[in-house]
């Protein structure tokens, strides 16, 4: 009975201190442990936003505690006076600084201070610290977080069109260098061959010069020739002066005459060279203006060059003639086609062709009736005179790798086509496209064929004609092709429409043409 | 006039009104027991406070009642306290794991548990286990007229079973809200340390930062009142039983509900005077 009295008051003393213990831990681990009044200074300072900032809110120096805030009130009804409590030891002046800080995006808040300088004087108590900082409250914060957001989105789109816009981005600005650099390039090469063709007339024309030079050296050379002649016969002269002199001195006064002829012969000729080279010093005669007027030493070279160039592209100009020949499946005839084709450059050529087109030319003429029918209403009569003759083409063509584009008369009508060069040219597909105003037609004239090249000379293809209009032959005939045939002299005349056709083509190139030309035979 | 010794049966109408005034006779007689029973229980209180400075002091008795209401609840409230951090620290780092900011688990959970948490989960489980076991023993002596008897010997009955529980309870509900308080951040330091992989240093350093004694103070205060209150309402509801074993229940029932309800109710009044109490002590305000 006494131990069971003696238990129970001990649990429950037992409890009682354990929970005074665990009380007294948990109040001392909590207690901010407030600063003494004999240990610190108090003072204030004036915050126009106190949001954050509790009692006890931690002051800080370099992140160590050296104080807490004691009191906030409202101070002259618009601002926000903070008491402050801070250890003596910090030495606070009155010059000394504070300013809000958010401690996290949360919203705790802490003051950081800044002790003043040792030249003011320390804060006495009660005193303000007047410097503060005050601080942008988160909303401006993210407010100014936002301005800067869109300045960097500003940045990085401005950066992206720099590098890759279209109009004055690091991509065109390359792209000009590239184009500025292709172009000197092509500047100085381009350059170099007139500096190169230059060069090459002015060797031309002193070689011109050198051999009218060599032309008047003949004269000279003749005069030489005939100041030898005239020394020979001075010497035979003497020879015979002193045979004179020896055996026969009755005739010395003949040859002394003769002697001098031949001298006055040798003084004319001196005489004459020397008025020669006189007056092409002058500048007399074609050889001496050639020489000494050098507006007509420029216009020969300019003429010089001129004609080089004309001489250059000709004898570079490359031709090719071709002779095609095609089977038209649905009229049962052959088209055939001479083609002289001439290269100037490799890109671009001149194409003149003869065509021989069995569907011919067709002419349409109206019989109106008198008197005359509305305008709304039909012509009495159609007549379609088909003329076979021969169709002309010329087309110039240009070539943008891998297809060439030509433009010009095609077959007598206007138009244009284009070539997509395939496998290294062996094969090619072409496209035309004329007759745009042929009245029976609804449609303008489309050809198209595949052509294979085997042998270097030889080709064949095969493709479709007017392959817009209606079919022409009975093979695939429709409902509007009976329109497109004409029965005259026995046999249809194809106005038009749409056929399938085959055929090949040879080709002569120049050096066959000048093979073919040389063993030709020629009359006499 | 006689109608021949028959009762007419009341008509539809009649039932209709006959019902509706006996729902407002209810509800009046819900606020007349109400006010009777806070008048009651206020006398209670200032009759428990008389008699707890009039010797004889019964020390015997109030430790008894220190053992039973403290010792013996230890257990029920250290699982609730423990449990409560526990599940308080999961539910918190996850919400503040969306913010990078689980270091802040430990002072979320300190401060639930210091100001509201533990007085509030304590004060409950007083009153289920305590409040219940008072009104229930009071009522049994009641209908079984042992109060009557004490009476009879001359032993003021409400200072021998009212006042040690009273004071019982006052004292141990803040020591009990300690314990919650411990286990409660303890629980929640296993967890959010050693489960969610928190940073001890930072856990407690957030807890030291954020959490002020006078939040510590404020809960133990609460409890203090909590105890006060459900001792006070199942002494009355013991003390007041009547009709035998029904009636026992009855007030054990009463006494349950009601001090949960007072506690829940005066919880949210007391913060709001804790929290005029220490804003004015910490000074913040005009002027």
């Amino acid at each position: 009975m006494k131990l069971r009295s003696f238990v129970t008051p001990f649990k429950v003393g037992l409890f009682v201190l354990v929970a005074i213990g665990a009380f007294i831990g948990f109040y001392t681990f909590v207690h901010k442990g407030g600063l003494s009044k004999e240990d610190s200074v108090d003072c204030f300072a004036v915050f126009h936003d106190a949001s954050g900032l509790e009692k006890k809110t931690q002051v800080l120096i370099a992140g160590i505690a050296v104080g807490e805030v004691t009191s906030i009130t409202l101070y002259e009804g618009q601002y926000a006076r903070i008491g402050l409590r801070i250890l003596k030891t910090v030495k606070l002046r009155t010059d000394g600084a504070i300013t809000k800080r958010s401690a996290s995006i949360l919203g705790e808040y802490v003051l950081d201070l800044y002790a003043g300088s040792e030249q003011a004087p320390l804060m006495k108590d009660g005193g303000q610290i007047v410097n503060v900082v005050d601080q942008a409250g988160m909303q401006q914060i993210f407010q100014a977080l936002g301005k800067i957001t869109d300045d960097i989105q500003a940045v990085t789109k401005e950066l992206r069109n720099v590098m890759a816009g279209q109009q004055g981005s690091i991509q065109q600005i390359v792209r000009n260098l590239s184009a500025v650099s292709s172009t000197l390039d092509r500047t100085v090469a381009i350059n170099g061959e007139r500096l190169d063709e230059t060069l090459g007339n002015f060797q031309r024309l002193s070689a011109q010069l050198a051999s009218i030079a060599s032309a008047q050296r003949g004269n000279v050379g003749e005069i030489v020739e005939n100041v030898r002649v005239a020394s020979d016969e001075a010497r035979q002269a003497l020879a015979t002066l002193d045979q004179v002199l020896g055996a026969n001195k009755g005739s010395l006064a003949e040859n002394f005459a003769s002697l001098k002829t031949t001298l006055g012969h040798l003084d004319d000729s001196l005489r004459n060279v020397q008025d020669i080279t006189k007056r092409i010093d002058q500048g007399e005669g074609p050889i001496g203006r050639l020489v000494n007027d050098k507006a007509l030493g420029d216009k020969l070279d300019r003429t010089l060059t001129g004609a080089s160039t004309l001489v250059d592209r000709i004898v570079g100009m490359q031709t090719e003639v071709s002779m095609d020949v095609d089977y038209m499946w649905g009229e049962a005839a052959a088209k055939g086609y001479l083609n002289l084709k001439l290269i100037p450059k490799a890109d671009k050529y001149y194409l003149v062709q003869v065509v021989d087109d069995s569907r011919g030319t067709p002419q349409f003429a109206f019989t109106q009736t008198t008197p005359a029918a509305p305008l709304t209403q039909e012509p009495a009569q159609q007549v379609i005179t088909t003329t076979r003759s021969f169709k002309f083409s010329g087309e110039f063509a240009k070539t943008i790798e891998p297809a060439t584009f030509r433009l010009g008369i095609i077959e007598s009508t206007a138009g244009g086509g284009v070539d997509v060069n395939l496998l290294g040219n062996d094969l090619r597909f072409t496209t035309d496209l004329f007759d745009f105003n042929d009245f029976y037609q609804p449609l303008p004239r489309l050809r198209s064929y595949l052509t294979a090249r085997f042998l270097d000379h030889f080709e064949v293809r095969g493709g479709v004609d007017d392959a817009l209009n209606c079919d022409s032959y009975s093979g695939f005939r429709f409902n509007c092709a009976q329109r497109n045939v004409v029965a005259a002299e026995g046999r249809g005349y194809t106005l038009g429409g749409r056929e399938l056709f085959f055929g090949g083509a040879f080709t002569f190139t120049d050096e066959d043409l000048k093979a073919v030309l040389a063993a030709a035979p020629m009359p006499k | 006039m006689s109608t021949g010794g028959r009762e007419e049966a009341p008509s539809a109408g009649q039932a209709a009104t006959q019902e509706a005034v006996e729902a407002v006779e209810s509800v009046g007689r819900s606020a007349i027991q109400l006010v009777e029973d806070v008048g009651g229980i206020a006398l209670m209180g200032l009759q428990t406070a008389v008699w707890l400075f009039r010797p004889p002091y019964r020390l015997k008795n109030l430790v008894a009642q220190l053992d039973y209401i403290g010792v013996g609840s230890i257990f029920v409230v250290g699982i609730t306290g423990l449990f409560t951090g526990m599940v308080f620290a999961v539910q918190t780092y996850h919400a503040f794991s969306l913010f990078d900011a689980q270091g802040l688990v430990g002072a979320t959970v300190a401060l639930s548990l210091s100001r509201e948490l533990a007085p509030v989960f304590a004060g409950l489980m007083v009153t289920a286990r305590v409040g219940s076991a008072i009104a229930t023993e009071l009522g049994s002596m009641r209908v079984s007229e042992q109060i009557d008897a004490l009476a009879t010997m001359a032993v003021d009955p409400l200072q021998y079973l009212v006042v040690p529980r009273v004071v019982a309870c006052v004292a141990m509900m803040p020591v009990l809200t300690m314990l919650f308080d411990t286990v409660g951040i303890m629980g929640a330091y296993l967890v959010a340390v050693f489960g969610m992989g928190v940073d001890a240093a930072t856990f407690l350093g957030r807890i030291r930062t954020w959490v002020d004694p006078e939040d510590i103070l404020g809960g133990l205060i609460k409890a203090a009142v909590f105890g006060l209150l459900i001792s006070l309402i199942a002494c009355y509801k013991g003390y007041n039983a009547k009709g035998g074993a029904k009636g026992v229940g009855t007030a054990t029932n009463e006494a349950v509900v009601m001090g949960s309800v007072t506690v829940l109710v005066v919880d949210y009044f007391l913060s709001l005077l804790l929290a005029s109490f220490w804003s004015t002590h910490a000074a913040r305000g005009p002027g």
